[in-house]
């Protein structure tokens, strides 16, 4: 899967629970959801739980909480998704 | 000393199934808070324990900056609906809590009944947050805006100056919800 088709996929997600629309529409990879995006953090879990629906694939504790930004969560992600290949 | 508070829009809350609902459990809390929420009978547990978590997580962070929330790492140890313990990392939070059919508010502090050495208040707001937890507290105070400073650090940790004395603050917003809680004593810098 490439990176571009996972980012675009992981906007799509994330959109619903963004309180700051603007911020969301220059959302680049270093956009930070929670000081950026303004989403609360009550919700990180149901971006995750989203995330591995629309994916397929499970993602641990530990790196639950390294999706802090778009370039990270994205990497997540892949690396998710590689190692369920 | 440290003080963290948190308030939680519940029209926002999200929906879940039940599938979906357990496996937000197994993500967010540790086994000990899955059995206390099973004995409890209170509608928006989860919005309940996430702000007691969160609240509990930003004055861990104002004692250790750069830590990342981890939510079981902050673990509601007891919880009768008012008020509630949470063991974080730091040692335990001792927590207060308020609700309405719109909201839930926690905040706490690290130590045994610093809760009520807290000022805090939710409030609804419409555009400028921080303006409107200045023009609260200012109001609150009896004093003029210009005798209220909020100032954060290099961690984004917020502190309130208020007729040129300097307090611990926390502050949180939901959608249209906001909350500012500030120690009742002042702090020297």
């Amino acid at each position: 899967m490439e990176r571009e088709e996972v980012k675009k996929k992981l906007e799509e997600i994330i959109k619903p629970y963004v309180q700051d629309m603007e911020a969301f529409g220059n959302i680049s990879e270093t956009t930070d959801l929670l000081q950026d995006l303004k989403i609360n953090s009550a919700h990180l879990i149901d971006i995750v739980l989203d995330v591995e629906e629309a994916f397929d694939i499970e993602i641990d504790d530990e790196s639950v909480e390294k999706m802090i930004t778009v370039k990270d969560s994205v990497d997540t992600i892949l690396a998710c998704v590689t190692a369920a290949v | 000393m440290s003080l963290g508070n948190d308030v939680i829009s519940i029209v926002h809350l999200v929906e879940r199934t039940e599938d979906r609902k357990q496996r937000y459990f197994n993500k967010t809390y540790t086994e000990n808070e899955i059995r206390i929420i099973k004995t409890l009978s209170i509608q928006h547990v989860e919005g309940f324990f996430w702000a007691l978590k969160e609240s509990a997580y930003k004055a861990y962070f104002r004692v250790i900056p750069k830590v990342i929330m981890s939510p079981k790492q902050f673990e509601v140890l007891t919880f009768d609906g008012k008020g509630a313990t949470v063991k974080t990392p730091a040692g335990l939070m001792h927590s207060k809590v308020e609700f309405t059919e719109e909201y839930i508010h926690a905040a706490c502090s690290i130590r045994e009944n610093g809760v009520n050495e807290i000022e805090y208040r939710v409030f609804q707001f419409k555009e400028n947050f921080h303006q409107e937890v200045k023009t609260k507290i200012a109001s609150y105070q009896n004093c003029g805006v210009d005798q209220v400073e909020i100032s954060k650090d290099e961690n984004n940790v917020p502190t309130l100056k208020l007729k040129n004395q300097h307090y611990l603050l926390s502050l949180s917003h939901d959608y249209n919800w906001g909350s500012y809680a500030y120690q009742k004593q002042s702090i020297s810098v």
